[in-house]
């Protein structure tokens, strides 16, 4: 398709006028100023010197409380996510006889590193669900609708997608709201996106696309050494799963890969406003507390998690 | 406009925001056309309008607020600059979309997309194309900006364009 320098002024001009800014970037920047607050990198430090000060306390913490023994044994197996092998957590301090629930801990896991998260490029999709994720689009969906700790972000891979990738990993059944009791506390999940190498992503993807891919790279300038470079694949208003944080969470089981998927990508994942567990997991009493509350993801607002329930599923499943 | 700086400089952050509203898409666009990824484009912006509000008293030209702001960005973004950006596009084969009654995605169509453009174009090209289309400065001005022979500036734009007529020839016919 031949254009002339005119035509072509006027698509650049086109694609200009296309662009949408989103609106948080600098919503955020005008409340950060209204605020007072200086950018990000002062909140980055304070807030990484905070948690470091918190995880060190925490470690501190936990390791003077009692841990549960299983078997005679000085140990209750607990999941590591890192390579799939048991890990044991030691305790020599609580009685056989009142082993509880409550005292199972589970080593928390992420592979995502603070490099690979900044250095990784934002993917943009190019095919969308068709059907927008309702509440009760969601419930019709579902095989479980619990509050969940995430306890291990293990990978990506494009084996269980290759549209999208999926992130997989282990998970904590706090509450059951919707389905029926499952025997395990531990389940294995995936979700849609993640980050991935470039190099593992294009194993996938048509030639087609690598090839303009390599086209655009080879015009810019720029090397890419694939098996470094990550890319952060997206969809919608998904959020991003961080390892020791308590969500509600849409669960549909997936008998082909024996695994339950996250689904209805920021809808159906809404983080709860509990303590985030650092080092280890453990199961909570938090179910019929009313002041729990989820966050919406689109407003970034917090509501209240017995209304959400109320007007979403009870009144839905009537 | 002066009425919203001179309050500006008096202290007055809404004014300060009022005056940055009609940057907003040129400010964005320029900080993407030079950084990797949305979070590093918002710490840039951020960055910039705080710093733009602490340091308007020493805007001496209140008539060159909008280069005095872009270049503070500017400024910013190259603190977070890395050489190997690029904005992956990726691109959907039908065969991978789900078949059979229950197809659970549709393909988004996309146009020709701005960021992609850029991405043909080498470093001065992409610098003379940003101020030409996006800051619509002449080719006089971007010549005194960038201290480069009008007649370069001609070529470069000119290459730009051939470079964007080989992509669209290549791999736009459904896009375009």
């Amino acid at each position: 398709m031949k254009l002339n320098d005119k035509e072509i002024d006027e698509l650049i001009k086109k694609s200009y006028e296309d662009i949408k800014v989103p609106d948080e970037i600098f919503n955020e920047a005008y409340k950060n100023l209204k605020n007072d607050v200086n950018k990000t990198n002062v909140l980055k430090y304070i807030c990484g010197v905070a948690a470091i000060i918190t995880a060190i306390l925490i470690m501190v913490i936990t390791s003077i409380i009692p841990r549960v023994k299983q078997n005679n044994t000085s140990s209750i197996p607990v999941i590591d996510g890192k390579n799939g092998e048991i890990d044991v957590l030691e305790n020599s301090n609580i009685d056989e006889n009142n082993i509880s629930e409550e005292h199972t801990e589970y080593k928390t896991y992420s592979y995502i590193t603070d490099e690979m998260r900044l250095s990784s490029h934002d993917s943009k999709p190019v095919a969308m669900f068709r059907h927008e994720y309702t509440p009760e689009y969601m419930l019709e969906l579902s095989d479980l609708v619990a509050l969940v700790t995430i306890v291990t972000i293990d990978g990506a891979s494009t084996e269980y997608n290759s549209m999208f990738g999926m992130t997989y990993g282990s998970l904590l059944i706090e509450d059951i709201i919707v389905g029926d009791n499952i025997e395990k506390d531990i389940i294995r999940y995936i979700k849609p996106g993640g980050i991935l190498t470039m190099s593992n992503w294009e194993k996938t993807q048509p030639q087609t696309a690598n090839d303009k891919r390599n086209y655009l790279s080879e015009k810019s300038e720029t090397e890419t050494n694939k098996d470094d470079t990550y890319i952060n694949i997206k969809l919608g208003n998904d959020i991003e799963l961080e390892a020791g944080k308590t969500y509600l969470a849409y669960l549909n089981y997936n008998e082909k890969f024996d695994k339950y998927e996250i689904i209805g990508l920021g809808n159906g994942l809404r983080e709860v406003n509990v303590e985030q567990q650092i080092n280890s997991v453990k199961k909570r009493k938090i179910k019929n507390n009313k002041d729990l509350k989820i966050k919406n993801n689109t407003t970034g607002q917090w509501e209240s998690l017995d209304t959400y329930i109320v007007e979403n599923i009870n009144n839905i499943k009537e | 406009m002066n009425n919203l700086i001179k309050r500006a400089i008096k202290g007055d952050k809404n004014a300060f925001i009022e005056i940055i509203k009609p940057l907003e898409k040129k400010m964005y666009v320029i900080a993407k056309s030079r950084l990797k990824n949305e979070e590093d484009i918002k710490d840039a912006i951020q960055e910039t309008i705080y710093l733009g509000y602490k340091s308007i008293k020493q805007l001496r030209d209140e008539s060159k607020f909008e280069s005095w702001i872009i270049s503070i960005l500017i400024n910013n973004c190259n603190k977070f600059y890395k050489n190997n950006y690029n904005n992956y596009h990726i691109s959907l084969d039908d065969s991978q979309l789900n078949k059979g009654d229950d197809n659970q995605y549709i393909k988004i169509e996309y146009k020709i997309d701005f960021f992609m453009l850029l991405e043909l174009l080498d470093n001065i090209e992409k610098e003379i194309f940003t101020l030409f289309y996006v800051e619509e400065f002449t080719i006089n001005k971007i010549s005194d900006i960038l201290n480069i022979n009008e007649n370069t500036i001609k070529t470069k734009l000119r290459r730009s364009r051939q470079k964007i007529q080989s992509y669209v020839e290549r791999w736009g016919e459904d896009e375009a």
